[in-house]
Order: C-alpha cells, then sequence, then structure tokens
C-alpha cells in the first residue's frame, strides 16, 4: 500500500531506508547484495513486484557493474540509487570516483561493515572512510529514522543544480541495518511535494547534442574539475543546512544543526562519536552528568563536507575533546580525531584533544567506554600524542 | 509513569525470536511507549541458539548495545538451559517466561530464585493449528506470557498487530494461540 498519511511504524534501519526510496520514486536500481546491506535492495524488489515503485531493478553481476550502471542511468537522467557494504563498496570503488568526477546525482546508502580478511560481518567505519576524499557528499546516521530522513534529503541535495554531486548515506551494519525500531514516514504526498521534480534533472547524455566523456584532456582541464567540485562541496554546506531546515519545519526533525549536539551546552569536556555507537555517548553524557561532570556528545552526522563551522560553534569553551573513532587511518590515527585536529589546528583552538580507536571489526563500544576514557583523560593517564586503542573495556 | 524493561530472548534458528520481538514493541509503541528490538546475527543456521534483545522504555531509548542485565529472559526451548547460559547476567528475583515442554526438575533447579512463567507452549501451538513446516510456533504464546507480565499492552491492540503481520486465517491462527496462551497463564 501506498503511504497516504504519515505512520508510524517499527522498522529497520534497511526498511525504513528502503520506504525512503520508494517514496522518492526513483527510475532504476542497480544492485548486487552482500550483508548487511541486501535487505535494503530485497525490500525494493518486493516493492517493485507489488506495483508500489515504477523502477527498473537491474541485477548485475557484481558491485563494479552495480556502479556502473547506476553512472550510466544517472547519467541519462534517470533518479539512481543502490546500496552496498564492505568488500562490496571496495568492490565499487573506481566507479564511486566515476560518478563523483562525471558530477552524477546519484543516492546510495553504505551500510558500514568492516573489511577483512579474516572475514567479518560486523560493523566498523573503515568502508565508508575510503570515500572521505572522493567528492561524494557523506551523512552517517545514528538510528532507523535518521536513514529514512537522510534518504530524503539526500535526492534533494545530490540534485540541486548547484550542488550536483552523488550523496551517500552511511549507518552501522546490524546495529542500526537490522535493529527495529519506530520510525515515522511522511505522507507520499508530502514526499512528493519536498523533492525536486525528477524530470528537472539535466542529463548528462542528451541524444539531440552527442559527446564524449571522460576523453583524454590536457591535465589543466582535470584540475579544474577537480577545483571545481570543492567549490560545489563547499558550498554545498549551505544548501544542505536549508534542505536540512525545510525537514525541520515539516517534520519537527532538526537536521538544519548539522552537528548533532547532546548537552554541549557548559560542557568542559565533549565526546565526539558518530553512527549506532553516538547513542552510547549519550547514555554516558547522562550518567555522567547525573554525578555532575560537565560533559557533552557531537554526533557528526555529515562528514562530507566538514561542517566545520558548526564544529568550533559546538566545541565552545570546551576544554577537551574525546574523539572515539570507528575507523584508523593506519600509521596516522583515529580518522574522526584527524579530521577534526585539522579544524583545531587551523582556528587555534585552545582545547586538548584525545585520539581513541573503538569498535572495530564490530566490537561492541558501550556507555561504560564513554566513561572509561573520560576518567582516565582526567587520571592524565594518556599521552596525547598518542592514539589509544580501547577494545572491550580494555586498553590493547 | 515511568516504566522501562529490558528483554533478553534465546531460541534457536527458525524459531521466530526476532519476528516475535518486533511485534512485541510494535505492540508498545500503539501503547505510547518506545521499543527497539536489537538482533544478534552471525552465521544463521537453523537450529542452532540465537539471541534478540528487546528494550521497552516509557522514555525514549538511545542504547543499542548488548542487554547485560535483564529483567526478564525468554527462553523458547528449555534444553538451552544446557546449551548456552540464558540466566547470565538476569536480574535478582528476575522473570524467566519459558517453554515448558520437556522441563523437568533439572531444569526447575536452574530456574530456582527467578519469577518462572511456564508457558505450555508446543501444546498450545498445536491446538491452534499454528505451525511452520510442520514444526509447532512456540514464540506467540510465549508472548502471551510475556504480555501477561509486563501488563502494558491489552489484547486487542495486541491481536490488532497480529492481524496486520499476518492477515487472513494465518493470523487468526496467531490470535488464537496468543489468547490461549494468555488465558492458561497466571502472571
Amino acid at each position: 500500500m501506498s503511504i497516504t498519511s504519515r505512520v508510524k511504524k517499527v522498522l529497520t534501519g534497511n526498511h525504513a531506508t528502503a520506504y525512503a526510496v520508494m517514496q522518492a520514486r526513483v527510475d532504476v536500481i542497480p544492485a548486487y547484495p552482500i550483508t548487511p546491506q541486501t535487505t535494503i535492495v530485497e525490500k525494493l524488489d518486493e516493492f517493485i513486484e507489488n506495483g508500489l515503485l515504477d523502477a527498473s531493478m537491474i541485477r548485475v553481476e557484481s558491485e563494479h557493474s552495480a556502479m556502473a550502471a547506476a553512472i550510466g542511468a544517472s547519467a541519462a537522467g534517470a533518479r539512481t540509487y543502490t546500496a552496498t557494504s564492505s568488500h562490496g563498496l571496495l568492490y565499487m570503488y573506481e566507479n564511486l570516483w566515476w560518478a563523483a568526477n562525471a558530477r552524477l546525482p546519484i543516492v546510495a546508502t553504505f551500510v558500514t561493515r568492516a573489511i577483512g580478511p579474516p572475514w567479518n560481518i560486523w560493523s566498523d567505519h573503515q568502508d565508508i572512510f575510503t570515500l572521505r576524499d572522493s567528492g561524494w557528499i557523506l551523512f552517517m546516521a545514528k538510528n532507523a529514522q535518521e536513514a529514512y530522513d537522510l534518504t530524503l534529503q539526500a535526492f534533494k541535495i545530490a540534485e540541486n543544480p548547484n550542488i550536483r554531486l552523488p550523496v551517500g548515506i552511511g549507518y552501522d551494519g546490524f546495529y542500526i541495518s537490522h535493529t527495529s525500531e519506530p520510525v515515522e514516514m511522511l505522507a507520499q504526498d508530502e514526499v512528493d511535494a519536498f523533492l525536486p521534480d525528477k524530470r528537472s534533472i539535466k542529463p548528462l547524455l542528451d541524444p539531440s547534442n552527442p559527446y564524449t566523456i571522460g576523453n583524454l584532456p590536457e591535465a589543466s582541464f582535470n584540475f579544474l574539475i577537480r577545483k571545481n567540485m570543492w567549490g560545489s562541496m563547499e558550498s554545498s554546506i549551505d544548501y544542505i543546512k536549508k534542505v536540512g531546515y525545510e525537514y525541520y519545519l515539516l517534520t519537527g526533525r532538526n537536521y538544519g544543526d548539522l552537528v548533532d549536539k547532546y548537552r554541549c551546552e557548559d560542557a568542559d569536556t565533549i565526546f565526539v562519536s558518530i553512527g549506532a555507537m553516538a547513542n552510547e555517548g549519550m547514555v554516558a553524557v547522562d550518567r555522567l552528568r547525573s554525578k555532575g561532570h560537565k560533559v557533552g556528545h557531537m554526533a557528526l552526522r555529515l562528514l562530507r563536507p566538514y561542517p566545520e563551522d558548526e564544529v568550533i560553534d559546538s566545541i565552545g569553551n570546551a576544554e577537551r575533546i574525546i574523539v572515539m573513532s570507528r575507523a584508523v587511518s593506519m600509521g596516522k590515527g583515529g580518522i574522526l580525531f584527524t579530521d577534526l585536529i585539522d579544524v583545531v589546528y587551523r582556528n587555534r583552538l585552545n582545547v586538548d584533544v584525545y585520539d581513541i580507536v573503538v569498535g572495530l571489526a564490530g566490537v561492541e563500544v558501550v556507555d561504560n567506554d564513554f566513561i572509561k576514557v573520560y576518567n582516565d583523560v582526567l587520571d592524565g593517564i594518556f599521552d596525547k600524542r598518542e592514539t589509544i586503542f580501547l577494545m572491550g573495556g580494555k586498553y590493547v | 509513569m515511568s516504566f522501562s524493561v529490558e528483554i533478553r530472548w534465546h531460541g534457536r534458528g527458525g524459531h521466530g525470536i526476532v519476528s516475535a520481538s518486533n511485534l512485541l514493541c510494535e505492540m508498545a509503541m500503539r501503547k505510547g511507549y518506545y521499543g527497539i528490538s536489537i538482533p544478534i546475527f552471525g552465521a544463521e543456521r537453523r537450529g542452532a541458539p540465537t539471541k534478540v534483545y528487546t528494550r521497552i522504555s516509557s522514555k525514549p531509548i538511545y542504547k543499542r548495545s548488548e542487554v547485560r542485565n535483564p529483567d526478564m529472559v525468554v527462553i523458547t526451548d528449555a534444553s538451552l538451559l544446557h546449551i548456552v547460559d540464558p540466566l547470565r547476567g538476569l536480574k535478582n528475583g528476575g522473570t524467566v517466561v519459558i517453554n515448558s515442554h520437556r522441563m523437568g526438575e533439572e531444569e526447575l533447579r536452574l530456574l530456582k530464585g527467578y519469577k518462572i512463567v511456564p508457558v505450555n507452549a508446543v501444546e498450545i501451538a498445536i491446538k491452534a493449528d499454528l505451525r511452520v513446516g510442520g514444526i509447532p510456533v512456540v514464540t506467540i504464546p510465549l508472548l502471551g506470557g510475556i504480555l501477561k507480565v509486563l501488563n502494558i499492552i491489552d489484547l486487542a491492540t495486541a491481536e490488532a498487530v497480529i492481524r496486520e503481520k499476518w492477515e487472513g486465517e494465518l493470523g487468526e491462527r496467531n490470535v488464537k494461540a496468543l489468547e490461549m496462551a494468555m488465558e492458561v497463564i497466571r502472571a
């Protein structure tokens, strides 16, 4: 049944995403299954089968082909969606960059999962961070509701003629993809009014004006392609905020504030994390606050473009920031930390920043982990120049 | 009034504990509560021990990690008491909703000190003609036991959710199993 009025249902993150994609009335879905993404495209196939979604599901032989087909469809002007995880994302990788450089407004879900070997199906964020430098706009949801909401916003952002960049929505495998919780969905006519007319997408390919794409131009041409992307990325921040506030007016759920702040006012210590574990960080904040500690939590909902001004704002007068990364740049540090430390340096912020790597390979991260790190930071046991690895409550 | 409960389900692949936990969340949501249902996935095999966690609260729920100290444990098969440790971390005086099929002296001894809610789930499922692939569906009768203990979800709401999940005759058989369980259980 199509959704004629707002409805609240208990859904997994993956099914919430599938509903949003259906309501966005996508035209083409090239897909290849991989855990924990699979139930998104399975559900979409079911919607097509039941006549709820008028889209072409292209069953391809690999993720590389899935993104190749998505590039073709999007270049022809179709609203295009796909989803993948982990090794699937890596197999897709070459074409993910192609899609960005060709400025194709594809929307994709990246259900995060660790990269092997050894084989592992559980969540960490190494896979999505391989796209950090590509030109994809990247969001990270922390629950099924955000997965739904951000998916709808993604189409609007990607298709804005001044942006025209692919948009990815990430969230943790199992902790969000397969966990069921109440999700409020918009009525179909509300979604139709919120999203742009998909026929307004100016196709890259135009049969009446044929030309080749991806030829070998002068190096300076390529330089300017990347420089133009940089400009679109930077200016997209304002539009992402605008869309977020518009969505806020519609639903009461605020996405205009690009940093999801939790009790940061007057905080002397702020945790930073993303995705499923941000929820644990918030529980830790409540527990520490109840004992009189002035702590807050910042969930970075937008990874790229990096919401620098909002991050600086959120830091306020905090004395220390504890960054909990679920992905590490080998030989450098936690990836959320390296992102943040550059903001701290460029803006000469007087704040101590601690680099903690947790939850790799899906090892569970709980509120106690945040509290332990907080106590140990106050006790001064860390050398700030070090990257600390915490696994299951123990430093390793 | 403030309400919150953490439940850990122990079942076997194919018993349907994930679906039952999701149903419970949907029912709780209809009564104005927050609910979250968190399955634990590994290499899934039919018959292998499985787990799922349910949290229900009158306040928004952030936690989505493992339930370590449940208020209630649900066990779909008494033999799991000897295979996994379903009582681990269960709060003192916590509740065990258990399929009483093939439950003997030894199992009762293991459950000593907890509030036991035995449900003759196999018998009820057979009487309600509720089977999948010939195997009695024990999770719906157990859900009856849980509803009785929680006492926050009325039968009409529970039945409406079940009928939405399974339309037609299958829905009616599920409803019948739930009703039969709630009639015989003293909670």
